[in-house]
């Protein structure tokens, strides 16, 4: 009944969070979610494109334009974040001495990703997806699991690594 | 000064869950280990943590190690020692939510 109340007033009056941060050992990792992303920023780049080649921009077209630079942005954020929490909770030492030069490629994926935060080129976001694919055949190898490379069965139709699991 | 905080994030399960709100009360007389406490963390932002051990740093002010109920993620270590300073409070009373 307390926290009834609490709620209800939190509702209005907005009560500061504490956060707990979330600790809980969920031991889910993927690297997938890191390609769709690399993914996402190589389609955006081809929206842009094909905007940028008409010879006058509606209101319309400037709000795209504009909703897609934030897209690719954030899809740029979530790439580092995905990589980031691989490289930082779930590799340790023993995966790191199989794995040489793993710290180098997460570095390259972080300056990469920034890139393509800042750009719109399709060659720098293609870059970014063969990174994150580089990371994602380590990481499977890391799992003990083997990986096949196939177009994916969408737009912008470009590689990725993906786990054989069968 | 007294105050009402809404809990977010599981780390602190099972004492806290997410949802759950804190009345948190000042420090009188310092925190002591084992207390709950919520710091303005300079890293991590507004926290809620349980004291894990004090120590007396450098220009004499008390340093706190800081640790969740789990035992994975965001580690005693990667927070650091916070200076007392920063404790907003310390946890009165907890008013959990019904699950």
């Amino acid at each position: 009944m307390l926290h009834n109340i609490l709620n209800s007033l939190d509702k209005s009056l907005n009560f500061e969070t504490a956060s707990a941060h979330c600790d809980v050992p969920c031991g889910i990792y993927d690297p997938s979610a890191a390609q769709v992303a690399a993914l996402t920023i190589i389609r955006i780049v081809d929206l842009i494109e094909e905007l940028a080649a008409k010879d006058s921009l509606t209101m319309a077209d400037q709000i795209r334009v504009a909703r897609l630079a934030n897209q690719k942005e954030e899809h740029a954020g979530r790439v580092k974040d995905e990589v980031n929490i691989i490289w930082g909770d779930f590799l340790k030492a023993p995966q790191f001495e199989n794995w040489a030069n793993c710290h180098d490629l997460v570095h390259r994926i972080m300056m990469q990703g920034s890139k393509c935060r800042q750009g719109v080129s399709r060659d720098e976001a293609m870059t970014l997806l063969n990174l994150v694919n580089e990371f994602a055949e380590g990481f499977w190898a890391a799992k003990g699991v083997a990986t096949f490379t196939a177009t994916c069965p969408y737009a912008p139709a470009e590689n990725v690594v993906y786990p054989k699991l069968d | 000064m007294l105050g009402i905080i809404r809990v977010t994030g599981d780390s602190m399960v099972p004492v806290l869950r997410d949802g759950d709100f804190v009345l948190i009360r000042p420090v009188f007389r310092g925190p002591k280990v084992g207390s709950l406490v919520v710091v303005n963390h300079p890293g991590y932002g507004v926290v809620v943590k349980r004291v894990l051990s004090l120590r007396t740093g450098p220009r004499g002010e008390t340093l706190l190690s800081l640790v969740g109920e789990n035992n994975a993620g965001v580690s005693t270590q990667e927070m650091g020692e916070v200076p007392a300073s920063l404790v907003r409070g310390v946890v009165w009373w907890k008013v959990r939510r019904h699950r």
